[in-house]
C-alpha cells in the first residue's frame, strides 16, 4: 500500500512539474503587483507573441463604463507546451481571467489563468 | 508487484511519448518536464558525433525561478562592477522593476549573441556535422553558429561580432571542445545582466554520455570583468529528440518586444 502511495505521489509530482506554469517570464519581484483579482470581459485581441503574449479585453464595470485591459502571459513556446495556441481566443469571446494587476493602477497585469465560456481553464 | 508493473508501464509510456515527440509534426515547442526526465543516456554513443535534434529542457530556458540553474558567478573586478551597474535585467540577483528594464534582447530585440544563446532561452537545437565544421542551429531566434573544425586557430585581433569566432576539436571520442573569442560587449552573458568585455573567452564542453544525452559545460573567462573564470552551465543535459523534429519558431522580434514594453511594462510604473 505504501508503495502504491509513493508511486502515486511520484507520478503526481512529475505531472505537476510538467504542468506548472512558468509563472511570469519576469520574477514577481520585478512586476509590482497587488494581490490577485478576477476580471470578466470580452476579448478584443489576442496577441500571440514573444517574450509575452497579450490578451486585450473590454471589461464592463458596475456603472456600465468599459475599461480596456491588457494582460500578459508567457512566451509562445512555453504557452504551446501548456496547450495554449494562436487560436485559443478570438474577438468577441467571453472570458474570466485571474490576474495580478499592476500596482500602478493602470489596467494591465499578468495572467494567472483564463477560463473560457465553456468552463475550460488554461494556465 | 502490481504497483511495480503499473509504474513500469507508466514510465515506458512517458518514454515512448518522448521518443515520438514531434515526429512528423510541425512546430515542436520542447519537451515537458516529465518527458525530458524520462529520457536516459541509453547505449554508448557513436564516436565523435553530435548529430541530431536536442532539447536542453527547462534548465536551458533559465528564466524566472530557473535562473540560478548551474551558475556560480565569480566576483567582479572594479571594471566589472562599473559595467554591471548599468544593466537592469529581468532575472537574477540584479533584477530591476520591469518598467526600468534595459535588457538588449528582451527590451530592444538585439540578438542574444554568444554566449547568451546557450545561457538563456536555450531551446531545442539541431547539430549538423560537415567535413570542416559543426553547425549549431538554434530554434531560439532561428540563429546559427559555425564551429570550424578544419584546424584553424582563433583570430588574433578580431573585429567583435555578436556570436564571436568559434573553433572546435575532439578531446576524445565523446568530448567536443569549442573555444570562442571576439564577442561584442553589447551583449550580456545571460539574462541576469552579467556583462562581458571584448576580451571574453568562452569554452564549451559537449560530452556525449550516451546515445540520447549530451552534457554541456560552459566556462566564462574574462579577466577584465571577473576575478576568475566561472561556470555558467554545469553539465547541463541536452536530450535527444527524433531527428525529424520540426521546431517551433521562437523569435523575439524587435516589434514584439517593444510592443510589450509600451503596452504593459511602461504602464506598471509607480510614482
Amino acid at each position: 500500500m505504501s508503495k502504491r502511495i509513493l508511486a502515486a505521489a511520484v507520478i503526481a509530482a512529475a505531472l505537476l512539474l510538467s504542468r506548472a506554469p512558468a509563472l511570469a517570464h519576469h520574477g514577481a519581484a520585478t512586476f509590482d503587483t497587488v494581490g490577485e483579482i478576477t476580471i470578466k470581459g470580452t476579448v478584443t485581441e489576442w496577441v500571440w507573441s514573444n517574450p509575452h503574449s497579450i490578451l486585450r479585453l473590454d471589461v464592463k464595470g458596475d456603472d456600465g463604463t468599459v475599461k480596456k485591459w491588457s494582460v500578459a502571459t508567457a512566451n509562445i513556446a512555453d504557452l504551446s507546451k501548456r496547450g495554449w495556441s494562436r487560436r485559443l481566443f478570438k474577438p468577441g469571446d467571453e472570458v474570466t481571467v485571474l490576474i495580478q494587476p499592476a500596482k500602478s493602477g493602470e489596467p494591465v497585469g499578468m495572467i494567472r489563468n483564463v477560463t473560457l465560456a465553456d468552463g475550460k481553464k488554461f494556465q | 508487484m502490481r504497483t511495480r508493473v503499473m509504474a513500469t508501464l507508466i514510465v515506458a509510456a512517458v518514454a515512448a511519448c518522448a521518443s515520438e515527440a514531434g515526429a512528423q509534426s510541425w512546430s515542436f515547442p520542447g519537451l515537458a518536464n516529465a518527458e525530458f526526465n524520462a529520457i536516459t543516456p541509453g547505449g554508448p554513443p557513436p564516436p565523435r558525433d553530435l548529430t541530431g535534434a536536442w532539447d536542453p529542457g527547462q534548465a536551458g530556458i533559465a528564466g524566472g525561478e530557473n535562473y540560478f540553474s548551474g551558475r556560480t558567478v565569480a566576483p567582479f573586478t572594479a571594471r566589472g562592477k562599473e559595467m554591471v551597474a548599468r544593466n537592469q535585467p529581468g532575472h537574477g540577483p540584479f533584477s530591476a522593476k520591469v518598467f526600468e528594464g534595459n535588457d538588449p534582447l528582451t527590451t530592444r530585440g538585439d540578438p542574444s549573441g554568444f554566449p547568451r544563446i546557450v545561457n538563456y532561452e536555450f531551446r531545442p537545437i539541431r547539430i549538423v556535422h560537415t567535413p570542416n565544421a559543426v553547425l549549431m542551429l538554434y530554434s531560439f531566434n532561428q540563429t546559427w553558429r559555425i564551429i570550424w573544425t578544419d584546424g584553424r586557430k582563433p583570430p588574433e585581433d578580431p573585429d567583435p561580432r555578436w556570436f564571436g569566432y568559434s573553433v572546435g576539436r575532439w578531446e576524445n571520442d565523446t568530448t567536443f571542445i569549442v573555444d570562442t573569442v571576439g564577442m561584442t560587449d553589447r551583449t550580456w552573458v545571460d539574462s541576469g545582466g552579467f556583462p562581458h568585455s571584448e576580451g571574453l573567452r568562452v569554452q564549451e564542453r559537449y560530452q556525449r554520455t550516451g546515445v540520447n544525452v549530451i552534457e554541456l559545460t560552459v566556462t566564462i573567462d574574462d579577466p577584465e570583468i571577473y576575478t576568475k573564470p566561472w561556470i555558467s552551465r554545469d553539465r547541463m543535459p541536452l536530450k535527444r529528440l527524433p531527428d525529424n523534429t520540426d521546431f517551433l519558431e521562437q523569435v523575439y522580434a524587435a516589434s514584439e518586444v517593444t510592443g510589450y514594453k509600451e503596452d504593459i511594462a511602461a504602464k506598471t510604473k509607480t510614482q
